[in-house]
């Protein structure tokens, strides 16, 4: 018959909170002189709009809910468990009449206090400074507590795990850190390897990968603080009115996960083997995962290394040295695997049938891929399937944007069937290219997405040689990506709002450019809403859609004529309904004779005296 | 009475406790004995509850040690290496330990104050090994255990510091009734302390007896005889000095006494065996190499 079980200890849970003073003191103070005492500074003695006290508040609430959490919750973990990694300390908390259950349960309590706690003081501190400045923001600092505390839970019980499954005292913070990025490294890695082999296949990373690593998510901007825009009328502007909190629901997940993880750890400890402090992994079902886990993760990780320092040009799109490369990593990553499970230098005499079995799981995973037997490089949707289509030359809003015209897509369709046949051409030109390291030209990317009707987007990325022969013969390569980049329907794609444009939604816009024939003297002219959108509807749209504007030429020559032309640049802001801005640039082109038209009236020369 | 049963316990493959039985009876000073790495510290940390055996039974007035805060709550441990907290002092000790033992007696802790004279705000890591020792025999003593385990206990205190803490133990010993577990090389040492001796080897107990048992069934001869000796005689070992046969002959003194008169010896000289010597015989009975010590 066992005791009771009781959920806490008192006497332990003020030696943890004594024993962490330092931590959540520093923790304490930063935060007091970043928010309240920040606010009192800032906006004691100087007249403030209601907007930007929000934005003051808000803005910390993104370091608030990322980074901060990210450092504070491994640092805590780490402080209260530090017991667990050395054999004495163990032993001592081992042989106290506490149960298990209740030393877990007041330890990981006693961290919770330590991010909730000084959250909540700082939260009432805010508030205060807030109401003393005369403008109370109960909703702003609320937001700030709460996103805060989602990501501490999250943060805090992740690192809680790693203490319940390492034992090693400095290999628990490394593995925090390299899980924390494990799926997004690994995705982008993964990429980077298949792409040198499989056609087509594009290397940036996904927003899954994203999603999977919290802290590159919180920092991506897609968690935090977002302007509330009003149209004002009277300046048919829009104004910053307050600030909302977006990404809840990313949180309040992150939160369910860390109770998940708090449950796990709880289920560990009370499993955990007393003997096994000092290990780097304690828990005995879970040393063949770390083992294949970290030979698969440096075969990736280091054969992209030996691949990066060989010169990993050479060896794209050649399988057997990536291959190689992949082996090599692996084999260093078995060895320091065992090194650590087995705490011994001594391990390369026995014992390499894992390191067999991985090399074959290896050579069979990017073999099968090498040679597309999922039918991933093959496939091309039919337009039957096609919602819209795209081609950019980078991933970004302004240059992905979709079209949904009819031809434009069947155009696409087939430059992507055109590219599967022809890959055995392609493919060498590259590697020819890649042996020269680009002195006779440079390789030119671009990216083909569709998005289906089911909801499914397909990416795609290609490279074309950008060389003297290449950029003259109308039948390369380089050319056909060259027409459809070009073509109206992706010009207006990338380079127009996809919805009526009116007066008002012109919020900003400059023209900047040479005032003399010579390109010696420049000028930066703003127009007005209703002046910017006579510009845009009679001179730039126009040319937009007849392609004498908004073309991009990919050839050695444009390349070197940067240096020495100065074009006249035109930027436009430009509103929608929701207050969402978007932004464009028009380099202006000798052939675009509408809006060559009006700059001149406005006294630019756009067409400088080459001479 | 702490009872062990067929504890088995191994570390990746290699099996530290091999089927070891133990048997501590109820106010006993039991000496837990053996060469290094027999398994001593392995099983004491069974008995605190700290390690789980793979297999077997570890029981403390009938019940399960691991994770059963009643029993633990009446066992002090003090290990070999002590675990002590870089700014900790004893006074925060004693705060912390309150709140752990429910048996701990301030009082008792305050009338000790003139034995052990260490400063109670002084952090711990500035405390000697010795002191540190006396710091937990202090706090340990104030717990009053039914059950008290100590590993390698009085190692780096000094003489008179060991005399005052075993005379504390025992009067708790003779006055509540506390048992001991003590393992320990100092056999010399334990002689004087122990009434019961265990001795281990390589995971498993080779013999448990009395200490009174123990040294009665073996002695050691001194004998000059030019006649062979009488059959009968069990001897663990011989060594000769020009003709001074040296014997350690398992039995009763007077047993063998009556059996080398048999032999008519021109001396002979029977002696008991110091817990040391015992020790190292018995080890040898059990293949541990004893072959070049000279006693």
């Amino acid at each position: 018959m066992t005791s009771r079980i009781s959920c806490f200890n008192r006497a332990l849970f003020r030696r943890c909170l004594r024993r962490t003073a330092p931590l959540w003191i520093v923790y304490l103070v930063f935060w007091i002189v970043a928010l309240p005492l920040q606010l009192l500074i800032s906006f004691g003695h100087t007249p403030y709009e209601l907007s930007d006290l929000q934005s003051a508040i808000q803005s910390t609430s993104q370091m608030g809910a990322s980074l901060v959490p990210f450092f504070y919750g491994v640092a805590s973990a780490w402080l209260i468990f530090f017991w667990l990694f050395k054999t004495r300390s163990a032993y001592f908390y081992a042989s106290l009449p506490v149960r298990r259950e209740t030393v877990f349960l007041t330890d990981f309590c006693a961290g919770l206090v330590l991010g909730l706690f000084p959250n909540l003081l700082i939260f009432l501190l805010t508030l205060g400074s807030t109401a003393l400045l005369g403008s109370f923001q109960p909703l702003a600092c609320a937001q700030w507590l709460a996103s805060g505390c989602l990501s501490f839970l999250f943060f805090y019980s992740f690192a809680v795990v790693c203490c319940m499954v390492i034992g090693h005292v400095a290999a628990m913070p490394l593995l925090y850190l390299v899980l924390n990025f494990t799926v997004y490294v690994l995705d982008y890695i993964v990429r980077i390897l298949l792409k040198t082999f499989v056609f087509g296949m594009p290397d940036q990373t996904g927003v899954l990968a994203s999603k999977l690593s919290p802290l590159v998510y919180l920092l991506s901007g897609s968690v935090g603080p977002r302007a509330i825009s009003v149209y004002d009328e009277t300046d048919a502007v829009y104004r910053t009115v307050g600030y909302t909190f977006t990404g809840w629901r990313y949180l309040l997940i992150l939160g369910g996960v860390g109770l998940v993880f708090a449950v796990a750890s709880f289920f560990l400890y009370r499993s955990r083997e007393m003997e096994r402090s000092g290990d780097v992994v304690t828990v005995r079902a879970l040393r063949p995962v770390f083992l294949y886990f970290f030979t698969v993760g440096s075969a990736l990780v280091l054969g992209d290394g030996i691949m990066y320092l060989l010169g990993n040009q050479t060896l794209t799109a050649n399988f057997i040295p990536v291959l190689i490369c992949l082996l090599a990593g692996a084999f260093l990553g078995y060895a320091a695997a065992q090194m650590m499970l087995q705490k011994t230098l001594r391990v390369f005499s026995h014992g390499w049938w894992g390191y067999l079995a991985v090399c074959l799981c290896l050579i069979l995973t990017f073999g099968a891929a090498r040679l597309d037997l999922f039918g991933y490089s093959r496939r091309v949707p039919s337009s039957d399937e096609v919602l819209s289509a795209s081609i950019s030359t980078y991933r970004s809003a302004h240059d992905d944007v979709p079209y949904t015209d009819p031809d434009a897509i069947a155009a696409t369709i087939e430059l992507h069937s055109y590219l599967i046949e022809h890959q055995n051409e392609v493919e060498p030109q590259l590697r020819e290219l890649g042996k020269g390291f680009y002195t006779n030209g440079y390789q030119q990317d671009f990216y083909l997405t569709y998005t289906l009707k089911n909801g499914e987007t397909i990416e795609r990325k290609y490279s074309a040689a950008v060389t003297a022969e290449t950029e003259n013969d109308p039948d390369s390569l380089l050319s056909h990506f060259t027409v459809l980049y070009n073509s109206t329907p992706a010009v207006l794609a990338r380079c127009t709002p996809d919805w009526d444009v009116k007066p008002g939604n012109f919020t900003y816009c400059s023209i900047n450019g040479p005032t003399d024939s010579s390109g010696s003297k420049f000028d930066t002219v703003y127009l007005s809403s209703d002046d910017a959108y006579r510009f845009y509807t009679e001179c730039l749209l126009p040319d937009l859609k007849d392609s004498s504007l908004g073309s991009t030429s990919f050839s050695l020559g444009s390349a070197e004529k940067t240096e020495t032309w100065n074009p006249v640049t035109v930027t436009l802001d430009l509103t929608d309904a929701f207050g969402n801005t978007v932004n464009f640039n028009y380099t202006v082109t000798a052939d675009a004779a509408r809006t060559i038209a009006y700059l001149e009236t406005l006294g630019f020369c756009p067409l400088l005296d080459q001479g | 009475m702490i009872e062990v049963q067929n504890v088995t316990k191994c570390f990746d493959g290699f099996p530290a406790l091999n089927g070891l039985t133990l048997t501590v009876p109820q106010g006993a000073v039991y000496g837990l004995i053996g060469p290094n790495g027999a398994g001593k510290s392995t099983i004491i940390r069974h008995l605190t509850g700290i390690y789980r055996p793979d297999s077997g039974i570890v029981r403390v007035d009938g019940l399960p040690v691991y994770e059963n805060r009643a029993v633990k709550s009446r066992i002090a441990y003090i290990p070999d290496e002590l675990y002590c907290p870089g700014s900790i002092t004893i006074r925060d000790m004693v705060q912390f330990w309150k709140g752990i033992y429910p048996r701990f007696d301030e009082h008792r802790f305050d009338s000790l104050r003139d034995v052990f004279q260490l400063s109670e705000k002084q952090p711990f890591r500035h405390f000697s090994k010795g002191m540190q020792k006396q710091a937990m025999f202090w706090l340990a003593i104030c717990i009053k255990p039914d059950y008290l385990i100590l590993d390698e206990p009085v190692d780096g205190l000094d003489p008179v510091m060991r005399r005052q803490i075993w005379s504390l133990i025992l009067e708790d010993v003779t006055g509540c009734g506390t048992t001991v577990l003590v393992s320990s090389h100092n056999l010399r040492e334990l002689e004087d302390v122990c009434d019961h001796v265990g001795v281990m080897h390589h995971g498993t107990m080779l013999l448990e007896r009395s200490l009174e048992e123990l040294q009665d069934n073996i002695v050691k001869v001194q004998l000059v005889t030019e006649n062979p000796l009488p059959e009968g005689l069990n001897v663990v070992h011989s060594s000769m000095t020009g003709r001074i046969q040296t014997l350690i002959v398992r039995g009763r003194q007077h047993e063998v006494a009556d059996l080398l008169a048999q032999c008519h010896p021109m001396l002979c000289d029977l002696l008991p065996l110091s817990l040391e010597e015992v020790f190292i015989y018995e080890l040898g009975g059990a293949h541990y190499d004893v072959k070049n010590i000279v006693l």
